[in-house]
């Protein structure tokens, strides 16, 4: 900007005040960052000065007129007024000029409050108008994703044009001239997708009125800053999702895994596994499709080396404390793995012969390999934590007996049940949850031709797929739910139907019915409706007249789970059987004794699982005189540049495509169904990011009230 | 190819050609008042034939020279004479060439602006059209003394023909070395890119031109380094009007004529006329006198209201002579860069754009209105100040029209000119206000009409 070398230091004088400043700075900001508050509208601290709004005009000695102080440097020995009668008739003026056409009711705006302008009228007490004010009347425009642009609150500081050619160099935003009035548009005036946004929302973050603005309920929360960054503020581990996605895009893999890594100890299983609620949230899907996260994280695991976090990961010094796990599922294997790395003697009880808890006995293998939880429970032993298979816990006692000094209790919902209807202890009517136990432990498994599943959720699939892959020919699986409300997600829905699986949405099931004892079917009636009452208990209406039946030999209930607590853990538990903890301090009702997972929430998903386990492992390790901060920065830092550069096409860039492999013939293949990503693909995936979290980079303008 | 083969293979070469001569803008007969340099070759050169060119006119004889003499003797002739810029801020052109000369960067760029960015202007339609190759030997001389391999042409994209007979001639110029490397047998290395560029008031604003060549929207920037230290890409970038290249030409041809070739400017007589003309005139010829030398009638048999002088953000000028340190000024001014900004006007296009009608045939204020109307009309929208400010202004305007204004009104609009004169970035916007000052300066009474008896005065 000058002449002067950026090391020096230039004193000035504003108000009478001597203020020192970096030469090149603007007058503008050497009293901004002195505590002097001068107004400005279009000056924005992330984009290059403008010099239109005329609000940050001051007086400057020996300068003709009144100089805009956001483009003007500092320079040695100048002397600054910001205040004077004739400043303030100037920046009224021009603030009478940016109201001229601005709506007046401030009241029935989303940006109430939040407003630069309306903050700026205020501190210039803009009520009166000596020129003439006018509606624009120009149609609001609600037709692009994510993004709400009104031409009428528009002010034309410049802002968002800005942001989008020099601080992303996307270049889309132009001024465009509608009859009189000026708004700001694509070029051409096609939709933003068409021209090559990006959509990184950078023109709504800088804009200082409500002319551009996000959807009203897209931004989820009280807080907004979380809000903006979906895909990682809904994960229950809060994984930093648009960072490993950025990192595979750069072709940092291990990067990718570490950044996963810092949060969860099983990214290769959840590669496979993970119900995804940042993709359901991702603001991609708003514009296409989500961006493919859970393949992309499945894609970095199978890529890490480990280089990044393996030596970092290590226990800190031992604390001389032992904790007991009670079960080896993802909650209390993340717990045992955090309260290891923070230097306790963790021991892992399960009762069952191998450890992984419902990664390994309720999903079934074609959906998850057996070598990836084996693989991911090795790195939990490798640090430390001791595992003891087949050894089940009857009692909390005899641990603290052993010299335990805290348990984390994580022992899942194995306990299955059965709609108390009649006929429902017939040979053949079966539990989902033993039913895939026996499939997982190689127990023979009597499964006939023709099979009913009462069901609609993901273990519902789980024992329809596995049933097709034990000998089933024919797979019906009834639910009360109609198809758009099946708690199954929609992977597991289009999956288990090319599998040949039938779904009969909106079914209740009224009986069984038997022969000599053994199961032959199942009578329903349609669910006309399906709900929930004020107390929360369902509420079912059924069709008049609608009873019929399926035939069957085979009918699995997967209708939900609940925890096996033995007696002896003598522990509070709510009305629904689930183990009570404190809301705050995270204890169960006994001292020392914390619990996590679907034991503690219900069945939920294996994410969900290890945030408990997180959690738990804080609360342990905070008992046990700990820090309880587990986090630890693994991935490396990387700085991350503000421009993307032109999009051309980047809104239509499709998801990745379904690797989704069926077997032709399913009978004994528990091969996995879904291949893994290849690397031109995760590449391409990743490029589709919106980057959502560039925009918490971009700053917040003061206002005059913090001055 | 060196000097010497490209002449005597031009002349062997025009010896087969029939040659089409005068301009194909428009064809003017040279008037007596006119004094030629920029436009010297209109109408006695076949525009579409390099050769007629070479042969008739020393055609690239000044390049050839400039080769020999060195970069900073070539600038030290436009300072020895007094070279200003034609685009209309008269800016000194060794000062900007030297300047471009001494940035030091990697790789430099000439920009010729040939937009004819003023709606009346037909400099570029007319120099273009009849006679591009002395403003091509221009371009190349601009390029070589300040140390450029890579010009932009910049055209109107409405000027097709124009358009066409260029890339013609630069096809022309590649096969006679004297475009590519080492020109002429040089150390000299350049190309020219015709660029067909949307017209608008602010392209002709260059910090909006070399956006539109970096391919952003035609906004002009507020710069805190002059474009021939960090222009196009950030690079240092000469940028002349393609009138002061023609010139350029003329001067290192030793065609300049005595006295200085500084004294001529390129002006168009446009409105209310009998014939709208672009002519060559010397500098200091009062806009009457030139109206009248080139329109054979006196004044009053003109009919002349008020000539605007300058585009349309110029000042009006009228007959008598108004108080002085106000905008606008009397016919009898003379056309110099001094007294036109004395008047509180630029240079600018140097159009004439004549209203006519006789003193009471138009009403000021209607004229007043329907310049700043105009401006409105080009305002990019950068800058609060010329965006709200003509808009206002001209609902104003229809308000004393309607007599509908009061004398407070009156006082905010010139609180409005004021603001945007200190407010905008580009001259559109500093100079928005003109008109309507100059009006008020020169035709108060048209203003009073409305204002305090309510009726307008031309339709008495």
């Amino acid at each position: 900007m000058t002449d002067q070398s950026t090391e020096s230091t230039v004193t000035l004088t504003i108000d009478g005040r001597r203020v020192e400043a970096e030469a090149g700075t603007s007058v503008l900001y050497a009293a901004l960052d002195a505590g002097i508050y001068v107004p400005h509208l279009c000056d924005h601290p992330d984009l290059p000065p403008y010099g239109v709004c005329r609000l940050c005009v001051v007086e400057i000695e020996g300068v003709e007129g009144l100089p805009s102080s956001c483009v003007t440097p500092v320079a040695e020995g100048m002397v600054v007024q910001t205040q004077s009668e004739q400043i303030t008739q100037a920046r009224r003026l021009a603030m009478e000029l940016l109201l001229a056409g601005h709506p007046v009711d401030c009241g029935i705006c989303q940006k109430y409050l939040n407003c630069e302008l309306q903050s700026l009228k205020q501190y210039l007490g803009v009520e009166e108008s000596r020129v003439k004010r006018r509606s624009k009347l120009l149609p609001v425009n609600n037709s692009n994703p994510l993004f709400v642009y009104d031409p009428n609150k528009c002010v034309l500081c410049g802002r968002c044009v800005r942001a989008c050619w020099e601080l992303r160099g996307v270049g889309v935003l132009y001024y465009k001239k509608q009859g009189k009035e000026f708004h700001i548009f694509t070029r051409e005036g096609a939709s933003l997708a068409e021209s090559g946004c990006r959509f990184c929302g950078a023109c709504a973050e800088v804009c200082p009125t409500g002319a551009i603005q996000d959807k009203e309920g897209l931004i989820k929360g009280d807080n907004r800053k979380a809000g903006l960054v979906p895909c990682k503020s809904s994960c229950p581990a809060e994984i930093d999702v648009p960072l490993y996605v950025r990192l595979v895009k750069e072709g940092d893999y291990p990067a990718a895994a570490a950044v996963i890594r810092e949060k969860v100890p099983f990214p290769w299983v959840l590669g496979y596994v993970c119900d995804h609620p940042c993709e359901t949230e991702c603001r991609r899907g708003e514009v296409n499709e989500p961006i493919s996260i859970r393949e992309l994280k499945r894609f970095a695991a199978e890529h890490d080396d480990g280089s990044l976090w393996r030596d970092k990961m290590t226990p800190k010094d031992p604390t001389e404390k032992r904790v007991a796990v009670v079960g080896s599922g993802p909650a209390g294997l993340t717990a045992a793995y955090y309260l290891r790395l923070q230097g306790h003697d963790v021991t892992v009880f399960e009762s069952l012969p191998a450890a992984g808890g419902m990664l390994r006995y309720g999903i079934p293998e074609y959906r998850l390999p057996r070598s990836v939880i084996d693989s991911e429970i090795k790195e939990i032993e490798a640090v430390g934590v001791k595992i003891e298979t087949g050894t089940r816990v009857e009692s909390l006692d005899a641990l603290f007996e052993q010299g335990y000094e805290g348990v984390v209790v994580a022992l899942g919902t194995h306990k299955g049940q059965k709609l108390r209807v009649p006929g429902a202890n017939s040979a053949g009517v079966l539990i989902g949850t033993d039913f895939l136990r026996d499939v997982n432990l190689g127990n023979e498994v009597a499964v006939g031709k023709r099979v009913v599943v009462l069901g609609g959720g993901n273990v519902a699939f789980d024992c329809a797929r596995a049933a097709r892959r034990m000998g089933a020919e024919e797979v019906n699986m009834a639910c009360l739910e109609c198809r758009e409300e099946m708690p199954a997600g929609p992977d597991e829905i289009r999956e288990g139907e090319e599998e040949g699986i039938v779904i009969k949405p909106s079914h209740t099931s009224t009986r069984m019915l038997s022969e000599d004892g053994r199961v032959t079917g199942v009578e329903f009636l349609d669910v006309e409706a399906f709900f929930f009452d004020e107390d929360g208990a369902p509420q079912i209406d059924v069709v008049e007249g609608s009873l019929h039946a399926l035939e069957a030999d085979t009918v699995i209930f997967a209708i939900g789970q609940r925890p096996d607590i033995p007696e002896g853990f003598d522990l509070d538990k709510t009305d629904g059987g689930l183990i009570e903890l404190d809301e705050f301090t995270g204890s169960t009702s006994r001292e020392g004794v914390f619990a996590a997972g679907d034991a503690v929430s219900g069945t939920a998903s294996v994410i969900k699982a290890i945030a408990s386990g997180r959690k738990a492992a804080v609360a342990m390790d905070k008992y046990l005189g700990g820090s309880g901060r587990i986090d630890r920065k693994v991935a490396p830092q990387v700085e991350v540049p503000a421009c993307l550069g032109p999009g051309p096409g980047f809104a239509a860039l499709g998801r990745a495509a379904d690797r989704c492999v069926i077997p032709d013939d399913l009978t004994g293949n528990f091969c996995e169904v879904v291949e893994s990503m290849g690397e031109d693909d995760a590449r391409e995936e990743s490029t589709r990011c919106l980057q959502c979290d560039l925009r918490l980079k971009i700053k917040t303008v003061d206002f005059w009230g913090s001055f | 190819m060196d000097y010497d083969r490209l002449k005597a293979e031009a002349t062997a070469r025009r010896a087969g050609q029939e040659p089409v001569c005068g301009a194909r803008g428009a064809v003017v007969d040279v008037g007596a008042f006119e004094r030629r340099v920029a436009l010297r070759n209109l109408g006695r050169v076949d525009p579409g034939s390099i050769e007629d060119y070479i042969v008739t006119c020393d055609g690239y004889s000044g390049l050839h020279r400039a080769l020999s003499i060195g970069r900073e003797a070539v600038i030290a002739e436009l300072e020895k004479a007094g070279l200003r810029g034609r685009g209309g801020a008269g800016y000194l052109t060794a000062l900007k060439w030297r300047t471009c000369r001494e940035a030091e960067a990697d790789e430099k760029f000439v920009v010729c602006d040939a937009i004819d960015a003023h709606p009346w202007t037909r400099t570029a339609q007319t120099l273009l059209g009849g006679d591009p190759h002395s403003v091509l030997e221009g371009l190349l001389i601009g390029a070589y003394a300040v140390g450029a391999a890579q010009c932009f042409l910049c055209v109107n994209a409405d000027y097709r023909e124009q358009i066409a007979l260029l890339r013609d001639a630069l096809d022309r110029m590649r096969d006679c070395g004297l475009l590519g490397h080492g020109i002429l047998s040089s150390e000299f290395s350049c190309d020219v890119e015709v660029c067909a560029t949307a017209g608008s008031l602010v392209a002709g604003e260059e910090t909006a031109l070399i956006r539109i060549l970096e391919g952003k929207q035609a906004l002009p920037y507020l710069r805190f380094e002059y474009p021939a230290v960090q222009g196009l890409h950030e690079k240092p970038t000469l940028v002349n009007n393609l009138e002061t290249l023609a010139v350029v030409s003329a001067l290192l041809q030793g065609r300049a004529g005595a006295p200085m070739a500084g004294d001529t400017k390129i002006v168009t007589i446009c409105g209310d006329v009998e014939r709208e003309m672009t002519v060559e005139v010397p500098l200091g010829m009062s806009i009457g006198a030139l109206l009248e030398a080139a329109e054979g009638a006196s004044l009053g048999e003109l009919g002349v209201k008020a000539v605007q002088f300058g585009g349309p953000t110029g000042a009006f000028f009228a007959a008598g002579s108004p108080a002085s340190g106000g905008v606008g000024g009397s016919l009898d001014t003379p056309i110099t860069f001094e007294h036109i900004e004395a008047a509180g006007s630029v240079m600018g296009s140097a159009t004439l754009r004549v209203v006519g009608g006789g003193p009471d045939g138009v009403c000021a204020v209607q004229m007043a209105r329907d310049a700043m109307a105009y401006l409105q009309e080009q305002s990019c929208g950068k800058c609060t100040s010329c965006r709200e400010g003509t808009l206002q202004l001209v609902d104003m305007l229809d308000d004393i029209l309607d007599s509908r204004a009061t004398a407070e009104d009156l006082e905010l609009m010139l609180e409005l000119c004021e603001a945007m004169r200190t407010g905008s970035i580009c001259g559109l916007g500093k100079n928005a206000g003109a008109p309507l000052l100059s009006a008020l300066t020169l035709f108060g009474d048209d203003f009073d009409a409305h204002l305090h008896d309510g009726h307008c005065p031309a339709k008495e």
